[in-house]
């Protein structure tokens, strides 16, 4: 029944996509009104059934419908309910469903938001979309077909979904979060097609992709985030990022997509670097379709790829077919978005921008490689190697410094061109202070080279955001005579965009110092603890009192009770476990993490001797982690608020498109 | 749909892109060049700029790969490198031979034997032995081989092959060789 219902369902969305996806060109060539209102009811019907058939999984899930192929993959009567919900996205066929769900609500989204206006763009970026999403509903429909009718499995074969989902409340989130961003891409890809195939680029389209893009950006930096967050909640090394190629694959649209972000406000002041900005639509779209393929196809084994499939090579053809007509759009309509201004002096925001746009591109560059190379040689000569996380460190850290280093040049200057004279008075003050504060930090005992020039150029962007948010409130009290609160709450109505842009900015100082602190003073230790013994670790002393095992309902715990002293005073105790899944040989971790605003004292367990007289500890100090998760919040905030969508002054006009 | 409102009052140079463009393409500007009889020798100078910049960014990424390239080997790949390999950081993959394991927790000095059809190589680690490790199981271990033959490694990761689609600990690894070894073991 719910197989049957769920298949009726994903052949609707696929008919429905790939005839609006012809309706939809066709519409865009004609310009015909009946056209468009067809493409649209095609496309909300296509988002419609979508959701429905994501509906109708979540319903076999939770009355465990064996007899549905995806239930009986990854379902089990012991799951508790809440992971019973979210193995929807637990393993590949569901999650390329769940990965439709999201599509469909952009979709309706974007419906939503182009109801008036934009007669012109609408039809074409409806046909892309609707393209993408025929390719997907195909997958769906065929490849990785989640609702296919089986003869269930004996009960014992019903394990559930994969440990890693259960083992941590944040592989509950992060996924979503990751999809959002990635899936929201589509929505400017479609509409950067749709500038191309017009041969234009009005100011108001370009201010609707803006938006669309920072939906999905804002989801994609807190997937990545997440990720990186998840990553050092459970896998036990003591870290948050190792350059793993599944991690690069959720930061390659986040780089690409920044540089749009910023490009794009670069094409609405002065009307610059058009054919560029659509570029970057297509590339960052291209990149999360490679990033759906390097995580959902298993060629790399590794930590984020459970799933291993037959569906690579259909991703791999998809991403071909949209690099040749992206390339092939670009070099035959690229000349139709010619820019209207020109470039300004090199002292300008304008060049702050163009530079900072190359170390994007270059940063994506570094990164690609990186991450294809292993791919590429195994595919030619036949050999398997991994490029070291040195390869990634050398060439991110400079290129990832001069970035925030122009995050602060580039707010500072004004647009167009400024004298040598105005450029010092704009920036001597912030840069001065943040050398001062710099050399504080070498007098208070930092003394690797990297974290002190990290920390001078991240306060220097930080100062300017700060001042770039303080300055328009003490003007309008000044000319306006407004008492404070006043000033700053219409100065921010006046200006969220720019407010949100600048929280963002200092959300990325706080990440980024506090990846140079926690990665250049990180302190480890290891050893075996018998029990009443201690494992000393800076000023901290880890007392191993005693392990217990215990059965929770879907797994087993192993797990070592330790007091924690410092400076020979109880602060606290950490119980660092290793959980242990059915059908799963390896044992996987919970670290205990006891954080303070200074450092994370972190514990992994490695083992416990059969006797459980003795614990193999392996503990870190991580100085400043928690920042990253502050300075991560602090830039979505940011996000959220440039991308909220503002009260309508007056409708959409003709001058639309 | 510029937002002249948005900075206008503050930012006296916000604004009207294409008066401002105007401004600084009058002769009076600072940068001459920037007038438009030079600006095709300005983009020349653009283009060229970019190209080299790109250039030394490829020449950086592609050295910076050669340099970081950490090699999957078997224990006799390893061996067949003869004094080549030593120094190089290399990944290390097969079986903890028989009987070879000796651990002394009091000084979290672990010792054991990597081997596979051909070969055995020593290895050392100083660090606790996860808690599936044991004889016969696969293991990768990250390090370099010294001139005393001895396998000195910082990184020891566990792997199996039982068919659960099951997550590594790390990295990656040639599951049709595991499973191979592990039959190996086996008879």
């Amino acid at each position: 029944m719910n197989s049957a219902l769920g298949q009726g369902l994903i052949l609707l969305s696929l008919a429905t996509a790939t005839v609006g996806c012809i309706l939809g060109f066709a519409a865009g060539r004609s310009g015909s009104a009946a056209g468009l209102r067809w493409t649209r009811w095609l496309a909300g019907t296509y988002a419609t059934s979508l959701i429905l058939a994501n509906l109708v999984m979540e319903y076999a899930l939770l009355t465990h419908d064996f007899t549905v192929k995806y239930v009986d993959m990854v379902g089990s009567t012991s799951s508790p309910t809440y992971i019973t919900i979210v193995s929807l996205w637990s393993s590949l066929e569901g999650s390329i469903l769940f990965w439709g769900m999201i599509l469909a609500i952009y979709i309706w989204g974007f419906l939503a938001t182009t109801r008036q206006g934009h007669e012109r763009m609408t039809p074409y970026t409806l046909a892309t979309v609707l393209a993408v999403g025929t390719f997907f509903s195909f997958l769906i429909a065929g490849p990785a077909d989640p609702f296919s009718a089986v003869q269930p499995r004996p009960d014992s074969m019903h394990t559930g979904p994969n440990p890693l989902l259960q083992n941590h409340w944040l592989m509950i989130i992060h996924p979503p979060a990751l999809y959002l961003g990635y899936v929201g891409m589509t929505i400017p890809f479609g509409m950067g097609v749709s500038a191309l195939l017009r041969g234009e680029l009005g100011a108001s389209w370009m201010a609707l992709t803006r938006s669309w893009m920072l939906v999905p950006f804002g989801f994609l930096t807190a997937g990545v985030v997440l990720g990186g967050w998840w990553a050092y909640e459970v896998l036990g090394w003591g870290g948050y990022w190792a350059w793993d190629p599944v991690e690069n694959a959720s930061f390659l649209p986040w780089l690409t997509a920044a540089a749009f972000l910023h490009a794009a406000m670069l094409e609405e002041r002065r009307g610059l670097l058009k054919a560029w900005t659509v570029v970057l639509l297509l590339v960052t779209f291209a990149l999360t379709i490679l990033g759906t393929f390097m995580t959902r196809s298993g060629v790399f084994n590794s930590v984020h790829s459970f799933t291993q499939s037959a569906i690579g090579p259909t991703f791999l053809v998809f991403l071909a077919v949209i690099l040749v007509i992206s390339v092939l759009l670009v070099g035959l309509r690229m000349h139709l978005l010619s820019d209207e201004g020109s470039l300004g002096s090199p002292l300008s925001r304008d060049a702050a921008f163009i530079v900072n746009n190359l170390l994007f591109a270059g940063f994506t560059f570094v990164v690609l490689v990186g991450t294809v190379f292993p791919l590429l040689a195994e595919a030619v000569r036949d050999i398997k190697l991994s490029v070291g996380a040195p390869f990634f460190n050398q060439l991110s850290v400079p290129i990832g410094l001069t970035i925030v280093f122009l995050m602060g040049v580039g707010p500072a200057l004004p647009w167009g061109r400024t004298s040598g004279k105005e450029a010092a008075s704009l920036l001597w003050v912030p840069l001065t202070t943040s050398l001062i504060l710099g050399a504080l930090a070498l007098a208070l005992g930092m003394r690797q080279l990297w974290p002190v020039v990290t920390l001078i150029v991240s306060l220097f962007a930080a100062l300017v955001a700060l001042r770039d948010m303080v300055t328009p409130v003490s003007a309008l009290m000044r000319r306006r005579g407004l008492p404070p609160l006043a000033a700053a709450s219409l100065a921010f109505r006046r200006g969220r965009r720019r407010y949100g842009g600048q929280i963002v900015h200092i959300g990325v100082a706080l990440v980024v110092v506090s990846i140079a602190v926690s990665s250049s003073y990180q302190v480890i230790e290891e050893g075996m603890v018998p029990k009443g013994q201690s494992l000393t670790i800076a000023d901290y002393e880890l007392r191993f009192e005693e392990s217990r095992s215990f059965r929770e309902p879907h797994r087993d715990v192993l797990e070592a009770q330790f007091t924690v002293l410092q400076n020979g005073r109880e602060v606290g105790s950490l119980g660092p476990r290793l959980n242990r899944y059915s059908g799963q040989m390896n044992p996987i971790g919970t670290p205990a993490v006891l954080s303070t605003a200074r450092q994370d004292l972190y514990l992994s367990l490695m083992s416990v001797a059969k006797d459980g007289q003795a614990a193999g500890l392996r503990a870190f100090i991580n100085p400043m982690v928690s920042w990253l998760w502050v300075g991560a919040t602090v830039m979505v905030l940011g996000v959220l608020i440039a991308a909220w969508p503002r009260r309508r002054q007056k409708p959409a006009t003709k001058a639309a498109a | 749909m510029t937002r002249p409102d948005e900075q206008a009052e503050t930012l006296p140079w916000a604004g009207a892109p294409v008066a401002s463009q105007e401004q600084f393409l009058s002769p009076e500007a600072d940068h001459p060049n920037q007038g438009k009889p030079a600006q095709g020798k300005g983009k020349l100078f653009v283009a060229v700029a970019l190209i080299v910049a790109a250039a030394s960014l490829t020449w950086l990424v592609v050295g910076g790969v050669e340099q970081n390239l950490v090699y999957y080997l078997t224990p006799s790949e390893l061996t067949a490198k003869g004094d080549d390999a030593i120094g190089a950081n290399v990944r290390l993959g097969g079986m903890v031979a028989k009987d070879s394991i000796r651990w002394r927790p009091e000084e979290t000095e672990l010792k054991f034997k990597v081997k596979d059809h051909g070969a055995e190589i020593e290895v050392h680690a100083s660090s606790i032995p996860p808690e599936m490790f044991r004889e016969g199981i696969g293991v990768i271990v990250e390090g370099s081989i010294g001139s005393d033959g001895i396998f000195q490694t910082r990184r020891l990761m566990v792997r199996h092959s039982n068919e659960y689609k099951a997550p590594g600990d790390q990295e990656t690894v040639d599951l049709d060789y595991m499973s191979q070894t592990l039959e190996d073991n086996g008879t």
